[in-house]
């Protein structure tokens, strides 16, 4: 890994909370945390360096969803570059192309992968040059 | 209308009369109308004239006796005196002077003194003294010379009056003061009143710089002094310029005027008199004129009558002979003798009578002769008419014939007519019995029927005609129908508007060519539904609700237990000794993994249903799609005694115009249940082109499906041959099938199972369409 990454996780659920951190910190990466879109937001615009950091963002939390929350970060002139990853377990694929088209970096959906794959996956999103092939669009589930 | 030529003669000579009287007259007219407009200008100026001179030896005798009092002897010495020394027994004796003054000249209404600053210091009316002389340019001129100052309204005396002025000097010609006198103006008003030479209607007045009439005036007695006038002439007059004028005065009678302008009193003597009175003799004259021509029209009636018995009766005699010849009588000669151009005509008239009778007899002769000939032409011609009869009766039946049948026609037109307004009726019941708005629009977009729910939808009148242009513009204009109109008639086929927002409900409008013989030249108008889908709008809305948060909800906890099951088992392997625990979480983790996969199906199927399905239509080449899922599903297949290949065709395939992804969905669908069900053997897929499609066929060596359990097999929740309680669960929802189903027809494409044969497998296939270019 070239870049010391930190990873933010915006989430509400306090099972998927622990889940997602437990998997992040035991793969060797450093955390924050935010329990809902208002405190994600606040604590997005303390952080001083935002290079490093990468988001992942639920959209259903209270207070402020995932998409005003990343609407808010596009809109602010420090946070605009910020690198944001939606994990939801909103599978319309409407709303996946809504965050994309707001300018996340991709759209995972929680019940799809196990925690591993999501670590493997925010490490193949994140080597992916942002300009250019873009992330990679959310995959259907089969039936 | 036969005139006699006695009468013609009279009216000629008539015509002539009046004629040469008409013209005469008009010239007398205009001559005498010159003259006497003329003469009332002369009269009219020499008057004014004479009125200025009585005015101006009125004012020269101000004048005179201004001065004579300003500088006479007697006088003077006081005068000087008392404005030098001011003493009161000079002032009583100049008062005393002034008195004597006023008492003989009876014109005269104030005798004042005032100083050299303007004071008054000496008046005959106590009143005035110590006021200061009203009009300082008066004043200032009296200080020079003698003057005399027009006619002016002197408040305090309630009265108009005219005022001479004259300085007050002593011997070396040193200016003391000026003396003032104020004459009221009642013998310039008797001046103007006086009216000789102005006939019944002729007046003079005046009328001062302020347009103010000051003297009395004919016709509307007591109002000098409070009258004014405003007219050009008067305006013109004021400037200076005296001038003649013919038209309306003050009282709005027909005038002639004129208008004198007065530089000594700034004013403007206006001498009038009515035009009636200067034009009377030319009424006179032409009553005179009309008694004259009518008195002469009489006279020239009566020689004229005399004139005709003499020379008209001989041409009777002769009219009356020409008659009787005319009737065939020729003994008849003209009893005329006179000895005139009359007489020799009638000379010649009896021997011509006499002549004629003789060319008669021959003529009877002659006439007799062509007689006979013409009966027997006649009996010949009765011959070919006889025949010409049967040809008219002929024609007569035929008309008689196409009359009948013409009615026979309009029986049936009133009848079809009937059966129509009938059929109408129906169909207007019928249409107006839809629960949806109908209509139906000709091609130049009115619409010419349309049922109440349409009328009521679009909140117009029941008898506004309403145009596709008027739809758009009610809507609100966010959907073009006439657009979406042009495009279902050139493509010719249904076309489905979903969505349109109008104030508060949601409407979903079809619009669908009626077609006369072939494409789109035959197209006579279209049919136009607009329903109201608000209701179902709401119920789809508040179901994508639920199906959202069931989504998140259900998932949730799943993700939670298949997640933390993962990574103990991934990440504390070593720690768990017991492989039964191992194998127990190894359940629980498949467990969560088909309860998701159970989760998601549901969900999608719902979607599907709804139509949500969010398919795209993109070009792209089958082949890639099938060599990448056969090539992914390779290590699901290696674990089964089974080989799944794509065979693949030499000759190049047209692009299909489908959703990539959910292309891959179905062959993915149907490549897991062709492995399901065989357990060893080989799973083919091949592509074949047919019309406008491509057929995409997935062929297995599996089991096979029996013919009773074939048609159950894209149902929701089936699985082929087996009973609900019976199911092998492992092997899913048993809604695979039924997705496929929804994914292919969202794609306006097909899934059907092509042929199975029980223990030899089964085919199933799906197609898609082409790219149309």
């Amino acid at each position: 890994m070239a870049e010391k990454i930190k990873i933010f996780i915006a989430e509400d659920d306090p099972l998927m909370m622990r889940m997602y951190e437990r998997i992040f910190r035991l793969s060797g990466y450093d955390i924050e945390m935010a329990s809902d879109g208002e405190n994600a937001l606040a604590k997005l615009r303390k952080i001083e360096d935002i290079s490093s950091l990468v988001v992942l963002l639920d959209i259903m939390m209270p207070r402020l969803s995932g998409f005003e929350v990343l609407r808010a970060v596009k809109a602010d002139e420090k946070l605009k570059n910020l690198r944001v990853i939606m994990l939801t377990n909103l599978a319309g694929k409407e709303d996946a192309e809504k965050a994309l088209g707001m300018g996340a970096m991709s759209y995972l959906i929680k019940s799809e992968y196990s925690p591993k794959e999501v670590v493997e996956k925010v490490k193949e999103i994140i080597a992916t040059p942002a300009e250019g092939g873009g992330p990679p669009a959310p995959t259907a589930v089969v039936g | 209308m036969k005139v006699a030529l006695g009468t013609k003669l009279v009216l000629i000579i008539e015509a002539v009369i009046i004629l040469v009287s008409t013209l005469g007259a008009l010239v007398t007219f205009s001559i005498v109308d010159r003259l006497l407009l003329e003469r009332a200008q002369a009269q009219l100026e020499s008057i004014s004239v004479l009125k200025e001179h009585g005015i101006e030896g009125y004012l020269e005798e101000i004048f005179s006796e201004v001065g004579h009092i300003a500088r006479g002897d007697y006088a003077r010495e006081q005068f000087r005196r008392f404005l030098k020394e001011k003493k009161a027994e000079d002032k009583t004796e100049i008062i005393s002077i002034f008195r004597d003054i006023l008492r003989e000249k009876e014109s005269m209404s104030e005798i004042i003194i005032a100083d050299n600053s303007g004071v008054v210091i000496v008046s005959t009316n106590s009143e005035s003294e110590g006021k200061i002389m009203p009009d300082e340019q008066f004043f200032l001129d009296a200080k020079e010379r003698t003057v005399v100052q027009s006619f002016y309204y002197d408040v305090s005396a309630g009265q108009t009056e005219m005022m001479g002025a004259a300085p007050i000097r002593d011997g070396s010609g040193n200016f003391l003061g000026i003396l003032v006198e104020k004459f009221n103006v009642g013998d310039i008003s008797r001046l103007m009143v006086e009216r000789s030479g102005l006939g019944k209607t002729g007046e003079t007045y005046i009328v001062n710089s302020l347009n103010l009439v000051v003297t009395g005036l004919l016709k509307e007695p007591g109002v000098a002094l409070k009258k004014t006038l405003y007219s050009p002439q008067i305006t013109e007059c004021l400037r200076g310029d005296s001038s003649f004028f013919e038209g309306k005065d003050y009282h709005g009678d027909e005038v002639f005027g004129y208008y004198h302008w007065l530089p000594e009193m700034q004013s403007c003597l206006v001498t009038e008199i009515d035009q009636a009175e200067t034009l009377e003799p030319i009424r006179e004259l032409a009553i005179t004129f009309l008694w004259g021509t009518m008195l002469l029209g009489l006279l020239v009636g009566l020689l004229g009558y005399v004139a005709g018995r003499v020379i008209i009766r001989p041409l009777h005699k002769l009219r009356e002979a020409a008659l009787k010849i005319k009737e065939g009588d020729f003994n008849v000669t003209a009893d005329v003798h006179s000895r005139d151009e009359i007489g020799d005509t009638a000379m010649v008239f009896n021997d011509m009578a006499s002549k004629l009778k003789l060319l008669y007899g021959k003529l009877e002769d002659e006439v007799r002769k062509k007689t006979i000939e013409l009966s027997a032409k006649v009996k010949e011609l009765a011959g070919t008419n006889l025949s010409l009869e049967e040809n008219e009766k002929a024609v007569l039946n035929l008309l008689e014939d196409i009359e009948h049948e013409k009615k026979k026609v309009e029986e049936t037109v009133v009848e079809r007519t009937r059966e129509l307004q009938e059929e109408k009726a129906r169909l207007l019941a019928s249409i107006n019995s839809l629960h949806f708005g109908f209509a139906i629009v000709d091609m130049g977009h009115e619409i010419i029927l349309r049922n109440t729910a349409m009328t009521k939808l679009l909140g117009v009148g029941d008898k506004d005609s309403v145009s596709i242009n008027d739809v758009s513009r009610i809507i609100g204009g966010r959907i073009d129908f006439r657009k979406e109109v042009e495009q279902c008639i050139w493509s010719g086929t249904m076309r489905e508007i979903k969505d349109i927002l109008f104030g508060k409900i949601f409407l979903r409008g079809i619009i669908a060519p009626v077609v006369v013989g072939k494409g789109s030249a035959g197209a006579i108008g279209y049919i136009f539904l607009l329903e109201d889908v608000t209701e179902a709008k709401v119920m789809e809305r508040s179901r994508d609700e639920f199906f959202a948060v069931a989504s998140h909800e259900l998932r949730t906890p799943l993700t939670a237990i298949r997640g933390n099951t993962e990574m103990i088992l991934d990440m504390f392997r070593e720690k768990i000794t017991d492989p039964e625990v191992r194998e127990m979480l190894a359940d629980i983790d498949t467990s969560s993994i088909r309860l998701i996969k159970i989760v998601n199906d549901f969900l999608e199927v719902s979607r599907l249903e709804q139509g949500k399905a969010g398919v795209k239509t993109e070009l792209f080449n089958i082949s890639d799609v099938i060599i990448k899922v056969v090539r992914d599903l390779q290590g699901v297949v290696s674990e089964k005694n089974v080989v799944l290949y794509y065979v693949k065709q030499d000759a190049s395939l047209p692009k299909v115009s489908a959703d990539i992804n959910r292309t891959e969905q179905i062959l993915i669908n149907l490549i897991s249940n062709a492995l399901k069900f065989t357990s060893s053997g080989s799973i083919t897929v091949e592509v074949k082109k047919e019309d406008s499609r491509l057929k995409v066929a997935v062929q297995d060596t599996g089991i096979g499906i029996s013919e009773q359990n074939q048609p159950l097999l894209f149902r929701k929740f089936q699985q082929a041959g087996e009973k609900v309680l019976s199911r092998d669960v492992s092997k899913g929802t048993g809604l695979g099938l039924y997705i496929s189903k929804l994914l292919a027809e969202g794609m306006g494409g097909t899934i059907e199972l092509e042929e199975s044969a029980l223990g030899k497998g089964s085919t199933f296939c799906f197609s898609l369409p082409t790219a149309s270019e």
